[in-house]
């Protein structure tokens, strides 16, 4: 069944209420299979929860929001430019802070756009990043033996482990 | 998702995200990323990875490989990037310069030369991002040819390509003299050793250089036939990588001759246009 609103109410993982459109919810496929099944009107009660917290999940609704004009009536190039440019200046976050979340929120949500442009940012920001910093950053721990990062070294001079 | 980390640290990514990462990663970090973890450095060897590295690689901003032959210094390689970048390929080590090289093709990045100032001339595959160099080892010269008196009319054709079909990569040379193609060998990157194989088509010689599109790679040449007479016909050799098999087709009766100078980019792909004519 479609539903007769047009903008639905939604839970984060912390609890806090959010609205989307319903045009905005049909970017992700799993809230257009809830969409689909649940008749949602003024009278319904019933507010799903999103396994994403607060602060991803606002950025997650803005993006829908942003997007779903063009994603459900063909736009035209101009359009995609300026949503292009759009996309880069959301993108403009911390990888620490909340760009693992909103990739994470993506895949949880079945957002291919958002999903790959949060994987581009990611892998953008890695560009410049020490190896040091990268494991940081992916909680992964140097488990090359002294032997071994001697070897390397002699393999690729000026390959660095820091 | 666990609350604990939010805000706090960035939350531990599942395997599949970190590769949907690092595959759009240039090869440049991807070698200095080897050594985060000896779980990476692995990885970025998987032919999985690297065929999903390729096929997004592949999307993005394609370049064109111009070569510049300048006879006395060498070769020189440039690349042109869809957004009108110009830069010059290094070298590649133990090279020192293309001097004497010829430019056989490229193939996902991989470019082979050979080197002619070697008999045969042996081929090798430079890949300029990771600056790994492969000697195609060099099967030395037989006495078939040693004793042969018209040794030196010998010719050599070469062609290189991937096929995705068998997910290899292979040079093929054939040799010719005169008006007939006398022995055809093949050799898979992977393996490193040249094979025999059966070339029965008669009185068919090679004018070009190669060009190689989904995994066949194409020659122009002629047909000899009808000797003593400068009738050749003008014909398409195709070589299957995945097969090896051998095909000559008629030239396409709508596209003009133009000159046995084929390897001009636009050229290749009209060629290759015919021929999926037929």
């Amino acid at each position: 069944m479609s539903s007769s609103v047009e903008a639905i109410t939604v839970l984060s993982s912390d609890g806090d209420e959010f609205k989307i459109t319903v045009s905005a919810a049909k970017l992700s496929k799993p809230l257009n299979w809830m969409l689909e099944d649940v008749c949602f009107s003024d009278d319904c009660d019933e507010v799903p929860t999103i396994e994403v917290n607060s602060k991803t999940l606002v950025k997650v609704i803005e993006y829908c929001e942003k997007h779903a004009p063009r994603a459900n009536s063909g736009a035209s190039d101009s359009d995609a430019e300026e949503l292009k440019k759009w996309d880069i200046e959301f993108m403009k976050m911390d990888v620490k802070d909340i760009l693992f979340h909103i990739l994470m929120a993506a895949n949880y949500l079945h957002m291919e756009g958002l999903y790959d442009l949060a994987c581009q940012t990611a892998a953008d920001l890695m560009k410049g990043m020490t190896v040091s910093q990268i494991r940081k950053i992916f909680h992964i721990k140097n488990d090359f033996s002294s032997e071994e990062q001697e070897q390397l070294r002699r393999q690729h001079p000026g390959c660095s482990f820091d | 998702m666990e609350r604990t980390v939010i805000n706090v640290a960035a939350p531990y990514l599942a395997e599949e995200m970190i590769t949907n990462i690092l595959k759009r990663l240039p090869v440049k970090s991807l070698l200095r990323f080897r050594c985060v973890c000896k779980q990476w450095k692995n990885l970025f060897k998987t032919p999985s990875f690297i065929q999903e590295h390729l096929s997004h690689s592949n999307n993005q901003d394609p370049s064109l490989l111009m070569v510049a032959d300048c006879s006395n210094d060498g070769l020189f390689l440039f690349l042109f990037s869809c957004t009108m970048q110009f830069r010059e390929v290094d070298n590649a080590p133990l090279i020192g310069s293309f001097r004497g090289f010829e430019l056989v093709g490229s193939s996902n990045g991989l470019l082979c030369f050979i080197n002619k100032n070697k008999h045969p001339p042996a081929p090798l595959v430079w890949n300029p991002a990771t600056r790994e160099l492969k000697q195609v080892p060099c099967d030395e010269f037989s006495g078939l040819y040693l004793d042969n008196p018209f040794y030196l009319d010998f010719g050599w054709c070469f062609g290189f390509g991937f096929n995705p079909v068998i997910n290899e990569y292979k040079i093929v040379r054939l040799s010719q003299s005169y008006s007939d193609i006398s022995e055809a060998k093949v050799c898979s990157l992977g393996t490193g050793s040249w094979r025999n194989i059966q070339f029965d088509k008669r009185y068919v010689s090679i004018s070009s250089h190669s060009v190689t599109v989904k995994g066949v790679t194409f020659w122009h040449g002629s047909d000899n036939f009808i000797m003593g007479t400068q009738d050749c016909r003008h014909v398409i050799i195709s070589f299957d990588l995945a097969t090896e098999m051998f095909n000559v087709i008629p030239w396409p009766a709508l596209v003009s001759f133009s000159g046995p100078d084929f390897a001009d980019y636009s050229a290749d792909l009209a060629v290759y246009d015919a021929c999926n004519h037929f």
